[in-house]
This record gives C-alpha cells, structure tokens and sequence, in this order.
C-alpha cells in the first residue's frame, strides 16, 4: 500500500459520506419547495426520488473521477495536505451547487406562482 | 501480471457498472409511472407501455456506452502494474459512467417534463379549412 492507495481509501470515504449526508438533507427540506411548485403530492415525491438519485450519481461521479488526476505522494505531511486540499474542493463545489440550486428553485417558484 | 490485472479491472468495472444501470433504471422508472399517469390521463394500459418502453431504450443506451468505454489501453509509456494505477484507472471509468449515468437521468426527467407540459396544455383549435378562390375564366 502506497501513500497514494491509502489516500484514495481516505478521500473517497470523506467525500461520499459528505455528499450523501449533504444530499438527504436537502431531499428532506426541498421537498416542500418542490411541493409549492408541482402542488401534488404524488408527483413531488417522483421528482424528489428522481433529484436525489441524479445529484448523487454526478456529485459521487465527479468526486470519484477526480481521483485519476492526483500527485504522486511520497510523505505523509505531503499526503495530509494533498487530501485536504481535494476534500475542500469538493465541498466547495458542493456549496456552490448547493445556492445555485436554491437560486433555481426560488426563481421557478417565482414564476410558476404568478402565473 | 499485467493482463492479470487488466482482467481484475474488468472484472470489477463490469459488474459495478452494469448494477448501477440497473439501479438507476429501476428506481427512475418506478417514480416514472405517476408521470406516465399524468401525461396519459389516467389511461393505465397505454401509461405503462411507455413507460417500459422507455425504460429498454434506457437500457440500451447505457449498457452500450458502459461497454463502449470499457477498454483499458496500455502502452509503454503507460504502464498498467500497480495497484494503484488500477484504482486510478477504475475511479476514472466509474466515476465517468456514472456523470453520464446523471445526465441521462436528467435528459429523460427532462422528457417527463416536457410531456407533461404538452398533456396539460390545452388542445389547440384546428383551424377552419382555407377556401381558396379560384379565378374562373
């Protein structure tokens, strides 16, 4: 096991958790966000479902697929700040996503209300 | 130990990358058939038919692309013999697929969407047929 495998090990179980945790929090409060947009119920469920599987299947995607571009890792300082600086980006991009996100919806609810 | 570990990544990316297909399509489609309902005004037989439509052409498309980029190339000046460029190699198949795994998800919510707009509209008015006056000599 190399510096870098057990990096991978590391980053990869941070930023999933994050991400997961991240992702059911805002399943669980966008839903009546997505309620005062679609009003019924059944359909807001669906589209909730359907979000939440979206948002992981790209954000874990993207997480993952970042690990092919690393340093090679030699010491362990060299490897705390490597994976510090990749697990901050990640929950950057996660936050910026994540008001984006709210912009959106605040808009859309915006405009299909004064319809 | 080369082609050995070649084969190792596949055997991992094949499975992995198939299961996830098939647990994106089978969630998507589940939530998928009040949409269906929807656009089909409660029309069962024909909601559903297009739902499992739907979800083979999902089938399809993503099976295919999974195994289009299988392929792992090696070469001297990248060398396939560690563990680590297996893990590398791996992160970036899968983390891949599964980006485009979201997207098309996102590209048939789109489709739901756009039906249902279409459903709910009302019908437009056929317009009165145009009687052309012809010049008689």
């Amino acid at each position: 096991m190399t510096y870098n495998t057990v990096s991978y090990i590391i980053y990869s179980i941070i930023t999933i958790y994050i991400t997961v945790v991240v992702g059911y929090k805002c399943y669980k409060s966008g839903y009546h966000y997505v309620l005062s947009i679609f009003i019924e119920e059944e359909i807001t469920q669906a589209i909730n479902k359907i979000l939440l599987l979206g948002y992981y299947l790209t954000n874990i995607g993207y997480a993952i697929t970042i690990i092919s571009t690393w340093n090679e890792i030699t010491t362990l300082p060299m490897m705390i700040n490597e994976l510090s600086l990749r697990i901050a980006s990640i929950v950057f991009i996660l936050a910026g996503m994540h008001y984006m996100n709210m912009m959106v919806l605040a808009l859309w609810r915006k405009t299909s209300i004064s319809k | 130990m080369e082609n050995k570990l070649i084969i190792i990544a596949y055997a991992i990316y094949l499975p992995v990358a198939l299961l996830l297909t098939f647990y994106v399509a089978k969630t998507l489609f589940k939530n998928a058939k009040v949409f269906m309902l929807d656009i089909f005004h409660g029309k069962e037989e024909i909601a559903f038919a297009t739902n499992r439509l739907f979800e083979i052409g999902f089938y399809l498309m993503n099976v295919g692309f999974a195994l289009l980029i299988l392929k792992i190339s090696v070469s001297e000046y990248n060398p396939f013999e560690t563990t680590q460029k297996l893990i590398e190699t791996l992160s970036y198949k899968v983390g891949g697929f599964s980006i485009y795994l979201g997207a098309m998800l996102f590209f048939n919510l789109l489709l739901f969407f756009r039906g249902r707009r279409k459903a709910n509209q009302p019908k437009p008015v056929a317009p009165k047929p145009f009687k052309v006056k012809t010049a008689t000599a």
